[in-house]
């Protein structure tokens, strides 16, 4: 009985996830047990005007959330891709393997920034610093 | 039945707990009066007061923290400088007008100083609104022009000549226009593929509705080769850097840009079929009709098509800026220079006589805190062994010329969670101008091993001149952190037992109320406060309050305003006023050593019940061969 409350518990969260829409910028970061996650999320404040938010959230934590423009959101979202892009396709011949340092998303295209690639472990490093000072 | 009835009942149960998730969070207490009270002289009634604040109640040494900023800016400008020099320019200032210039993104002149240096202050977090403030000479006369044509009302217009001219005028600015957007995205192919391609997809299929195949042939056959294009586009990417590049991406951007999507007339949006079928014959137009039609059909919306652009040019600048830092980071000039005036050797002769010796304080704490013997030989064994992290003079064998023959850090496939071994690899250089110090266990990633360490990010080295008791806290601190609880465990030599009974003192509610994920850091400050002790009853009894009060600047820094409290009070570090008042001020080692008589009365006295000075004293340290049996 319990199990069957569980599944039910779990669809109907899983459910509610997939209702909405996804964030145009994520970052996961692990390490030592803790996780962080920035998140940028929009919402429609009318027709035309969007509305963008940025939060961060680390495990225990609480988590905090800022208001930032859109082009300021514009500009986190292009330097994420930038990221991927360099971790996807500039990746150095030499690394064979992946040791997983970081995750960005964005609403179309995803990574695992690999600690083998130093110079996308460097900008996301940056970047993760940049997001940081900005939702401090 | 009866189990939706149960799931129903559980999700009640577990509801209130989601909602309750935000206000959990607040704190449910004051903060203590007296750290309320700005600049109150007196260390031993409010150390927090005394340590962190003016008597106005901003926050001390703002100014001075200001300075060491410029200082650390400056620093880095000298190291970027340098590397552009080798670049053949003038300096990182010029460099980059020059790359935006050469890349067809000339800045609007006379360039804004101010934006330009902050842009190069902070270039991962401002470079987008600073590029955009700078603006670009091509917007600025596609705004003219822009506005020009909106000035020209051809609908009024019946003359002729005047309609052709203004409609050549029109031509010209969508074809101007055309040419800077191709141009734009040529510097940036992955925005390219985002923006332009993944974005305009993305509305197409999920509006089609609005936007039907009929009247976007060209945008439905791009999308839907996405996947064939997208890889196309890797390939031209790969090529950045090359003789080849700029012909590469012009023809791959010229072949996928896309037109702007073409929306069905309202009636055909909702159930009916599209396209609706004429309803009328063709009829003859008079020529200045003909030609006013004929500029309606293409001249929209001129300033918003400059807005788009400009949004194009400084996302391409962006990362032409931040690919250009990134160059100037890793180049052997900036390397060389940083390592030069941040790690040179006489600092870290000083650091390490430091370190040594705290280290020693804290294993005279391990020895008398830790009680079984076996555990505790184990831990001193370990402190002997943790290092302090440091970036030696690079060898020349660390770097590689790259294909303009500047020799830079070579980008191997070493695997490391050493953050030295990134500091360069990021352009913003912000492993040199953050605050920040840290303690890594030993880790290991697959062959690769990070060995057990405490590291000083360069604003704490830096600081180290100016306030080396600051330090001495933060390094007290970050070996702490080798013994707290869960690390201890992490370790191998759980110290849970040991720490029970002041943790329990720290949890209570006339101590800091400290939140269970905060043993850790409450425990390293706890430490911290014992080596100052230690080290302040070394000084002569009259400067020892006031060499407290400065040996907390570190922990001010991290001081926020009364409002942050409330985020602030479950994070993994108590809040600053109660580590400063309710840690180190409460604690009555530190206390005694200071001369504050009896203990805290704003906080519960937290400590060990503990001969700690005495087991600190190096003079009463016992040899290597005797610990762990004391």
């Amino acid at each position: 009985m319990i199990k069957i409350i569980l599944i039910l518990l779990v669809v109907s969260c899983t459910a509610s996830f997939a209702k909405s829409a996804p964030a145009p910028l994520e970052v996961r970061f692990e390490k030592n047990k803790q996780v962080h996650i920035y998140r940028l999320e929009q919402k429609m404040e009318s027709k035309k005007l969007k509305k963008f938010t940025l939060t961060f959230k680390a495990t225990n934590k609480a988590q905090k959330k800022i208001s930032i423009s859109a082009s300021q959101a514009q500009s986190l979202i292009s330097e994420a891709n930038q990221i991927i892009w360099k971790n996807e396709y500039r990746r150095p011949a030499s690394a064979k393997s992946c040791t997983a340092y970081a995750n960005v998303k964005t609403a179309f295209e995803k990574t695992q920034v690999c600690l083998e690639n130093k110079m996308a472990t460097g900008r996301a490093f940056g970047f993760m610093n940049m997001l940081g000072n900005l939702v401090q | 039945m009866t189990v939706l009835r149960l799931s129903l009942a559980v999700l009640f149960i577990f509801t209130p707990k989601i909602y309750a998730a935000e206000p959990c969070y607040i704190c449910n207490f004051p903060i203590s009066e007296l750290a309320k009270k700005p600049g109150k002289a007196d260390a031993c009634e409010d150390l927090f007061g005394a340590s962190c604040l003016n008597p106005d109640g901003s926050t001390k040494n703002k100014e001075q923290e200001k300075i060491r900023i410029l200082k650390n800016f400056e620093n880095i400008k000298n190291a970027r400088d340098a590397a552009a020099k080798a670049y053949g320019y003038k300096d990182a200032r010029d460099g980059l007008q020059k790359k935006l210039k050469s890349a067809g993104l000339p800045l609007k002149e006379p360039v804004d100083e101010a934006v330009f240096t902050n842009l190069l202050k902070e270039p991962s977090a401002n470079s987008g609104q600073d590029i955009g403030r700078l603006g670009f000479d091509d917007i600025e006369q596609c705004n003219k022009t822009a506005e020009s044509l909106s000035a020209v009302n051809h609908m009024a217009e019946k003359n002729v000549t005047a309609l052709k001219a203004h409609l050549k005028q029109v031509q010209d600015f969508y074809t101007t226009h055309r040419k800077q957007l191709i141009s734009s995205f040529t510097q940036d192919i992955p925005g390219f593929f985002s923006r332009e391609l993944a974005n305009k997809c993305s509305i197409f299929k999920t509006n089609f509705q609005y936007y039907p195949k009929e009247l976007n042939p060209e945008i439905a056959k791009t999308c839907a080769n996405l996947t064939d294009i997208k890889i196309q586009a890797s390939k031209v990417y790969r090529a950045e850097g090359t003789a080849d590049y700029n012909r590469l991406a012009q023809d791959f951007v010229k072949q996928h840009i896309m037109p702007d999507l073409k929306q069905a007339p309202a009636e055909a949006t909702g159930s009916q079929a599209y396209p609706p079928q004429p309803t009328a014959a063709p009829v003859q137009l008079s020529e200045d009709t003909a030609l006013q039609n004929q500029i309606n059909a293409i001249k929209g919306y001129p300033s918003g098509k400059c807005i788009a652009l400009g949004q194009n040019y400084t996302e391409a600048a962006r990362k032409i800026t931040n690919d250009y830092l990134d160059t100037l980071a890793m180049a052997k000039p900036t390397v060389d220079h940083l390592t030069a005036t941040v790690y040179t050797s006489e600092r870290k002769k000083r650091l390490e006589t430091s370190v040594k010796e705290i280290s020693s304080n804290v294993q005279g704490l391990v020895r008398s805190l830790v009680k079984d013997p076996q555990k505790r030989g184990k831990i001193l064994d370990q402190y002997d062994r943790v290092e302090f992290g440091w970036i030696d003079k690079l060898p020349d064998s660390a770097f590689e010329k790259n294909k303009q023959g500047i020799p830079e850090l070579k980008v191997d496939s070493a695997t490391s969670f050493d953050p030295t071994q990134s500091a360069f690899s990021d352009g913003s250089l912000s492993f040199f101008t953050n605050y920040n110090a840290f303690y890594n266990p030993r880790t290991q990633f697959g062959d690769s091993v990070l060995n057990e360490r405490i590291t000083m990010m360069p604003r704490f080295l830096e600081l180290f001149e100016e306030n080396p008791l600051a330090v001495t806290a933060v390094i007290a601190h970050e070996l702490g952190h080798k013994i707290a609880p869960q690390m201890s465990t992490v370790n191998g030599h759980s110290t849970k037992s040991e720490f029970a009974k002041l943790l329990a003192c720290y949890k209570d509610n006339k101590s800091i109320k400290m939140e269970d994920n905060q043993s850790e850091e409450t425990i390293s400050d706890y430490v911290s406060s014992e080596v100052l002790a230690h080290q302040l009853s070394k000084l002569p009894k009259e400067s020892r309050k006031s060499a407290l009060v400065s040996a907390l600047e570190g922990l001010c820094n991290f001081a926020g305003s009364e409002d942050s409290f409330h985020f602030n009070c479950k994070t993994s570090h108590p809040f600053a006023p109660l580590r400063v008042s309710g840690i180190y001020g409460a604690n009555p080692n530190l206390r005694k050593a200071v001369g504050c008589e009896g203990d805290s009365k704003e906080y519960k006295s937290c400590g060990m019940n503990l001969s700690i000075l005495d087991k600190l004293n190096p003079e009463n340290a016992v040899d290597k061969g005797t610990k762990g049996t004391q």
